[in-house]
């Protein structure tokens, strides 16, 4: 039998019963549409965190935290329990390092509001306070950088969000572009003790601070303000308390060079630390997205391989509907192998047809949950212009486990037809 | 093999398993029949019939005895020679058409030639030629489903007969249809046999056609009936 041929008997019966073959490329749409939602999800997820989210420290400079030991007593047997600045001192007089850089993190809400090319835009904001000696090359000239009398506070931004900005927020809102020279003396006001997500209580002090961006660097963490530690620590003494005040949130601590760093690693997470460097959070976000990925493919298989069950269920069905029709086929010339291909050819159809359809249901669904979800979230140049990224290859094997599964639910329908006995099934008037 | 034999049956028999015993539908059955024959098959219900015939189809196989038809020894041939076989010598035509309702007249007749070699295009031709020889010419793009019973039973003889095959073999062709429709087929088969020299066989409750047939095998409970049984 030729394949043409074969193909013809195929797609006319698929034709003849619309309903049935509606209802069972369904199957196969929902299934292959769910694993290509989640992989697309997934790796989705890993291009926004990993290949931008996470910055990369240079080698010599390792991010250390208190481990958080709960509460309670516990906290006061570890020397490190508050990052302050006597721990720092403790950091700083270890051997092989060359010099901490503390970080203070604003422990009350914020909020930032600027206005760009006319368009005014208020975000919550996380606000660090650093020190000028962070910025490293970065740091603006004529000393810009640190606590004044008087006047607005001197703050620093993202190099990196700056490039997230204007890749993805600026181009899918399709708004201009930024660039330093733009940002740099652009005049903002920090609200400080209140933000949109959480509001200030009643009574509750509330600052309002003029903000002056002075520049843009990659050594500053990604998703925040930056601006000296005076100001932190003074804001967090006011607004909050005094042992707010004097701890930090993290510290970059610098070894005095590469050679040193695993040395300096070793004796931190000794001393009860959180050392972290730029590779093993790209390295744990990375697994954790290997893990998601497997976990909601795997979804996505037990899904295909119910609607795969449903399928083997529906076609043996039709084999017993079919059945004369078989007997006439094997009556005016067909083998067994001719009764067998058409209707593994059949169940092959339904697999491509429905793979086809449920890739471009994911995709067209993708789009939508793209704008709920962007519609339900504040605007910010950290949230990226999509969540889906579904790849060529997750297509593909979304297109090859479909056709396989469908062709695997025909394969016992396709050998019980074969197996008819063509003098049984003609029987009768 | 003779030359003058197109249908050879030798001690050919057919047991089935019901319930683990033995039930023998064919019982040392043996005849032949010349090419060009009008050949009739008799006999009560149950006594084997459909059985006989779709063996000498090639439809099903014996399970005991020989059977050679159109040149081949039909036990030694593999499901796929036995299904050229069907495909190129022999044309059924069934008591219940069997016509696939929502295809066209021609679609069924051309059924055959899905699972033959050859153009697409010259099946079509020989599909109505084949309907026009059955005098349905006109209805070739009507649906099957939407026919009378008469005009099915003849859509029916022109899939049997469009590649031309040696053999037609019709089983109670007139069991769905009344008696003037039931005439006008058996002379559409007679016609056939006559005009295109086909060895047609005939299973058939029918005394009327044993009249004119050429050859008459009586079943009887699986046997040939004794006063017809070979010497
Ligand atoms: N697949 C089968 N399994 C068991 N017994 C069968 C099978 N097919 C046929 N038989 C039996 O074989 C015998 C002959 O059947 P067959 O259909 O050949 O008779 P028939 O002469 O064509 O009868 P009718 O005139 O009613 O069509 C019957 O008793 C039938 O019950
Ligand atoms: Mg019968």
């Amino acid at each position: 039998m030729r394949p043409g041929k074969a193909l013809a008997v195929a797609t006319r019966s698929l034709a003849r019963r619309r309903g049935r073959t509606a209802m069972l490329v369904s199957g196969v749409v929902v299934g292959v549409a769910f694993l290509v939602l989640l992989l697309g999800f997934v790796e989705g997820m890993r291009r926004n965190l990993v290949e931008k989210l996470v910055g990369t420290l240079p080698v010599t400079h390792l991010e250390v935290s208190t481990r958080s030991y709960g509460v309670g007593a516990l906290q006061f047997d570890n020397p490190f329990a508050d990052l302050d600045s006597a721990a720092v001192a403790r950091i700083a007089a270890m051997p092989g390092v060359d010099r901490v850089l503390p970080m203070a993190g604003l422990r009350v809400a914020a909020q930032l509001r600027a206005s760009f090319f006319g368009r005014g835009f208020a975000t919550d904001a996380a606000v660090y306070g650093i020190l000028p000696d962070q910025l490293g090359e970065d740091l603006p000239a004529g000393g810009a950088f640190s606590r004044r009398l008087s006047g607005p506070v001197p703050a620093v931004v993202s190099r990196k969000l700056i490039d997230m900005y204007n890749t993805g927020f600026a181009e899918s809102n399709g708004l201009p572009k930024l660039n330093e020279r733009i940002l740099v003396n652009q005049d903002a006001m920090l609200t400080i003790g209140s933000s949109s997500l959480s509001p200030a209580a009643f009574g509750a002090p509330v600052d309002h601070v003029p903000l002056q961006i002075v520049g843009a660097s990659d050594n500053v963490p990604l998703a925040c303000i930056s601006v000296p530690i005076e100001y932190v620590r003074e804001w967090n003494g006011r607004l909050r308390d005094e042992q707010a005040a004097g701890a930090y949130l993290s510290a970059i601590v610098v070894a005095e060079d590469a050679r040193a760093v695993e040395s300096v690693a070793r004796d931190l997470e000794a001393a009860g630390l959180q050392v972290d460097t730029g590779r093993e959070s790209a390295e744990k976000i990375g697994a954790i997205a290997r893990y998601l990925s497997l976990a909601f493919g795997l979804v996505g298989v037990v899904i295909l391989f119910v609607s795969g069950l449903g399928i083997a269920n529906a076609l043996a069905l039709s084999v017993l509907e079919r059945s004369r029709e078989i007997g006439v086929f094997r009556a005016v010339g067909a083998s067994r192998g001719n009764v067998r291909t058409v209707f593994l050819l059949e169940a092959l159809l339904l697999g491509m047809g429905g793979s086809i359809l449920g890739i471009g249901t994911a995709l067209g669904l993708q789009e939508v949950a793209d704008r709920l979800i962007l519609r339900s979230l504040p605007d910010s140049p950290l949230i990226p212009a999509t969540f889906f990224v579904t790849t060529w290859q997750i297509m593909g094997l979304a297109l090859i486990i479909g056709v396989a599964v469908s062709v695997l639910a025909g394969v016992s329908p396709a050998l019980r037809a074969a197996r008819l006995q063509p003098a049984d099934v003609l029987k009768g008037a | 093999m003779d030359q003058a034999v197109i249908v050879s049956a030798r001690a050919v028999g057919k047991r089935y398993r019901r319930d683990g015993t033995a039930f023998d539908a064919l019982q040392d059955v043996s005849f032949s029949i010349a090419p060009g024959t009008f050949g009739v098959l008799v006999g009560r219900s149950g006594s084997g019939k459909t059985t006989l015939l779709n063996i000498i189809g090639g439809l099903d196989r014996p399970t005991s005895g020989a059977l050679h038809a159109a040149g081949r020894d039909l036990a030694g041939l593999s499901d796929g020679e036995l299904s050229r076989y069907r495909n190129e010598k022999v044309g059924f035509v069934f008591q219940a058409f069997n016509l696939a309702n929502e295809d066209s007249a021609l679609e069924n007749v051309l059924t055959p030639y899905l699972f033959a070699r050859g153009r697409h295009r010259d099946a079509v031709e020989r599909g109505r030629a084949s309907l026009a020889s059955v005098g349905l010419s006109d209805l070739a793009d009507q649906k099957a489903g939407t026919l009378s019973a008469g005009q099915r039973q003849r859509v029916a003889i022109a899939r049997a007969i469009v590649r031309d095959p040696v053999l037609l073999l019709a089983d109670e062709p007139t069991g769905n249809l009344d008696a003037e429709t039931g005439s006008e087929v058996i002379g559409l088969l007679k016609h056939l046999n006559h005009e295109q020299h086909m060895t047609v066989i005939v299973a058939t409750h029918d005394p009327e056609l044993t009249e004119a047939a050429g050859f008459i095998l009586t079943l009887r409970d699986g046997r040939v009936a004794a006063d017809e049984a070979e010497p």
